[in-house]
């Protein structure tokens, strides 16, 4: 589910859903929810990579086990995966996120939840949510932090999946490296990161954290609910119909 | 611990620990969340009156309750209670304080995150945060937004004590009611906003949310590190020595 080990001073998470597509289930939430209180809080610890094992970094949602819920407890899920992921921008320590293969729907907001971002250029970035109905239910006030909210509004439209050369250039992701050096560059970043001053890195995010995520809980909620309504629509119906849901 | 009845389309939540002034701990935050979750969520309920069990709305943190915590612990429990409060100015349904008796330290701050404050005329406001040696560790936006930062700031040196009229003029409260009047207004103001339109009413809610809880989250993230930090120093530790903390 979750694969945790240390390399020197770096914690470095690896999502293991791969039979999911590494999907934001139930569990893994709260195991992400747990490693990240676990790291803060451990001393040996300075920097953490959030990772995924193929064939992919994150497709989001688990739309199977969304389908087994209703409308209500569908929102109250998303609204507690919205909560861990903005958790990360209030965390002491620097995150990295190692997005290889792919980053869908909530992929893409958990690794906008990170510091720090590294891709490749063939990587597939997209936000399948307003094709599936709805609005996305949460991330898009981190999202709009690193591209703007006009760069934004078009990636949630998504018409289109983008490629991570296109994502880079948007500032979606900050590094560009060969496929197969994802993990190993986002390693060598947060070691960088771990062997600076501990007080100025924490320092410089908890200055920048309200720039960045002051306002992230307020769109979260007002997402959520969007989301909800959105839900109630037909083409949403069919979605969910789809998923299994009975709706 | 937590009391919650209907009476037409209006919930009334009351904080009942009277033998603890009504003070929160980890159960009674937890029990508000889920009250307040459920309850936005409940169709045949427009409006949300908060309120505490004589004799008074409430006394803030359980001191005795946070004593028992690890530093780490009692930090998360206030992250926990902020998480609460924010929560209130985040619903669809509008929710009205009505304060008796007094409203002190985290009591105080739950009542001003409330949509609308009644409180009686003798009321006992105050944030005794400070005297006691830390920040405020949530709720800080919720207090500017009603007051200005300038006064925030002074009303969290906690120099003064204020009753009822003081807070009304510093914006704290919204109407200012007799003795023993607070919650039959409170209602009277519940029915109101509980025969208007619930969409109406939402988006109001929902287009003040920017201005109003603003940067909310970061700012408790914020205090609730400068409250770690304060609770090292001797005159904190005094405090919750004097509270079963080794």
């Amino acid at each position: 589910m979750l694969n945790r080990r240390r390399q020197g001073q770096v914690a470095i998470l690896t999502i293991d859903r791969a039979n999911r597509r590494n999907a934001l289930g139930t569990e893994l939430m709260r195991s992400l929810e747990k490693a990240f209180v676990e790291l803060e809080q451990d001393d040996g610890v300075a920097a953490i990579v959030v990772s995924g094992t193929p064939p992919g970094f994150c497709a989001g949602s688990d739309l199977k086990e969304l389908g087994t819920m209703t409308i209500p407890q569908m929102c109250q899920h998303e609204a507690e995966t919205a909560r861990i992921v903005r958790a990360i921008g209030f965390m002491e320590k620097p995150v990295v996120a190692a997005v290889s293969g792919f980053a869908l729907g909530g992929g893409v907001g958990l690794a906008a939840g990170c510091d720090l971002i590294v891709t490749h250029a063939e990587c597939r970035w997209h936000m399948p949510e307003v094709p599936n109905g709805w609005l996305p239910p949460w991330a898009l006030e981190a999202i709009s932090q690193r591209v703007g909210a006009v760069a934004a509004k078009r990636l949630v439209w998504a018409s289109e999946s983008i490629t991570g050369a296109e994502a880079h250039a948007l500032k979606l992701a900050d590094y560009l490296v060969p496929h197969d050096k994802v993990d190993s560059e986002a390693v060598a970043l947060a070691e960088r990161l771990a062997a600076l001053p501990r007080v100025a890195v924490a320092s410089t995010k908890r200055f920048f954290a309200p720039l960045i995520n002051g306002a992230a809980e307020a769109s979260d909620m007002l997402a959520n609910r969007i989301f909800a309504e959105n839900c109630r629509d037909e083409a949403s119906k069919a979605t969910l119909r789809k998923f299994g849901m009975q709706v | 611990m937590l009391d919650i009845k209907k009476q037409g389309r209006i919930a009334v939540v009351s904080l009942a620990r009277p033998e603890r002034r009504n003070a929160m701990d980890r159960d009674l935050v937890a029990r508000l969340m889920q009250a307040f979750r459920a309850l936005d969520m409940e169709a045949d309920v427009s409006a949300i009156i908060l309120r505490g069990e004589p004799p008074g709305f409430c006394a803030g943190s359980d001191l005795k309750f946070i004593g028992r915590l690890s530093q780490r612990d009692m930090c998360r429990f206030e992250a926990e209670t902020g998480d609460m409060a924010r929560l209130i100015g985040l619903l669809n349904k509008p929710v009205v304080a009505a304060v008796e008796g007094f409203a002190l330290g985290g009591g105080f701050i739950l009542a001003l995150s409330c949509d609308l404050v009644v409180s009686e005329r003798s009321a006992r406001w105050h944030l005794p945060e400070v005297p006691i040696g830390w920040l405020t560790p949530w709720g800080l936006q919720a207090l500017t937004a009603r007051v200005g930062a300038v006064a925030a700031r002074r009303l969290c040196f906690a120099t003064e004590v204020l009753d009822g009229c003081q807070a009304m003029q510093l914006g704290l409260v919204d109407h200012l009611v007799e003795p023993g009047q607070a919650f039959d207004v409170a209602m009277m103001l519940g029915a109101r906003l509980a025969a208007l339109s619930p969409n109406a009413v939402s988006s109001v809610k929902r287009f003040f949310i920017p201005a109003i809880s603003g940067l909310s989250e970061a700012m408790d993230v914020q205090a609730n590190a400068a409250f770690a930090d304060n609770c090292r120093y001797p005159v904190a530790r005094a405090t919750l020595e004097k509270f079963g903390n080794r």
